[in-house]
């Protein structure tokens, strides 16, 4: 498995981080997990990647706050702090069946 | 007794005054309903307090005011950066109780601010001032019992926190040992150096750096050039969207060993076209213009227009 790092701003908001991680699973890759990190003096979320080795585009990728209500016929898959508006939130990412 | 009631006078009063009301606030603080599922409230809410005790303690000018003295001594040194530590431990505790509610690292920045008052109060001298921090501590004191309730929080916060309580720590120790010294041990200025170092251990940033240089398993290699994504134009979400089709296209045929040699030289055109280095083996084309996209080395507006350019049909 070949995977990628990324970071995204701590500015963005939630639905930013969720469309910029989208996009980046449209080119047939697949968000595994975020890390806080620091970057050119700023905290980001450090993103990781798997790249496919075709044309695969995973499902749809659900970003919700711990404390919001879980999306419908999706499954977690993972769970952790985000720098998200410049501030921690603690971030679940669900995947569309 | 009367230097006491004088201290309490000027300028002594507002500083009691506040005191007070910082203690009573504590003292309500106790009585607060927990809000944000569990966590404790903004609690101190002392933002106007924090700036009428920086007037008190004023620190710049006690600064330019140490350098005013005609023979400093160790105690003056104290004065400064006891009142300074006092200061950045109230805005750490602050920020501590709006990020986590784990009472362990409440417990710990609380302990840290109790001493640092009771330093400053043995540092500044006078009874009226001794008696206001005194009273400040207790209702400190008071307000961790308030904090009962533990709120899970996702692993990465406590772990911050505890490192820039570690940091924090290791600086505060420097400055307590230095303290015990003379000024040609522990000058003024090393002080000072040291108490801003004390303050970046508790941020935020000062934790990311000191977890990043500490540990073991080191998130971003010191060479490793990370790119930082941003939200897709239109014309790029459309490109990406207008070049699935070809891929899946372009990876049937190629698992299904019936990519033809006519594709595969429209393929090295379009590498050509993007200027990229060209993999000698046939099959590792198209991977090659594939990791394009997904590395973010062109754009997918950039690899559409070279396969088009290259005479790829795309609709």
């Amino acid at each position: 498995m070949k995977t990628i790092r990324f970071s995204i701003a701590g500015d963005n908001s939630l639905a930013d981080i969720n469309e910029i991680l989208s996009d980046q699973e449209a080119r047939n890759s697949e968000f595994l997990d975020s890390k806080i990190a620091y970057q050119d003096q700023k905290v980001v979320n450090l993103v990781t990647f798997n790249l496919y080795d075709d044309a695969t585009v995973p499902n749809e990728l659900i970003l919700k706050k711990k404390s919001q209500k879980p999306p419908q016929n999706a499954t977690k898959f993972w769970e952790g702090v985000m720098v998200v508006s410049k501030e921690t939130v603690v971030v679940v990412a669900y995947r569309a069946n | 007794m009367s230097k006491s009631i004088h201290l309490l006078h000027h300028p002594y009063r507002r500083f009691a005054v506040l005191g007070l009301s910082l203690v009573l606030f504590l003292h309500g603080f106790g009585c607060t309903n927990l809000r944000y599922a569990g966590a404790p409230p903004p609690s101190y809410n002392v933002n106007k307090d924090l700036k009428q005790l920086a007037e008190q303690f004023k620190p710049a000018t006690a600064v330019s005011n140490y350098y005013l003295l005609p023979n400093p001594t160790p105690k003056d040194r104290d004065v400064v950066i006891s009142a300074r530590m006092v200061m950045i431990n109230l805005e750490y505790l602050k920020w501590l109780r709006k990020v986590t509610a784990e009472k362990q690292f409440l417990d710990t920045a609380t302990d840290v601010l109790i001493m640092s008052l009771n330093l400053a109060a043995t540092a500044a001298g006078g009874e009226g001032t001794k008696v206001v921090l005194s009273a400040i501590s207790a209702g400190v004191v008071g307000s961790k019992t308030s904090i009962d309730k533990h709120y899970f929080y996702e692993k990465t916060v406590p772990a911050l926190i505890a490192a820039m309580n570690a940091q924090r720590k290791v600086v505060l120790e420097r400055i307590l040992i230095g303290m015990k010294g003379g000024l040609e041990d522990y000058s003024f200025e090393q002080a000072l150096s040291d108490v801003y170092e004390y303050y970046q251990a508790g941020t935020f940033m000062g934790a990311v750096m000191a977890i990043q240089s500490d540990s073991g398993a080191k998130e971003k290699k010191a060479d490793e050039k990370i790119l930082m994504l941003t939200r897709p134009t239109p014309d790029e979400k459309e490109a990406v969207r207008i070049l699935q089709p070809v891929w899946v296209e372009l990876y049937k045929d190629a698992k299904a060993g019936k990519l033809t040699q006519e594709q595969v030289n429209i393929l090295r055109k379009a590498l050509q076209n993007l200027k990229v280095d060209i993999p000698s083996a046939d099959k590792e084309v198209l991977y090659r213009l594939h990791g394009l996209l997904q590395q973010r080395e062109k754009t997918a507006v950039e690899i559409l227009k070279a396969l088009r350019d290259a005479g790829y049909s795309i609709p």
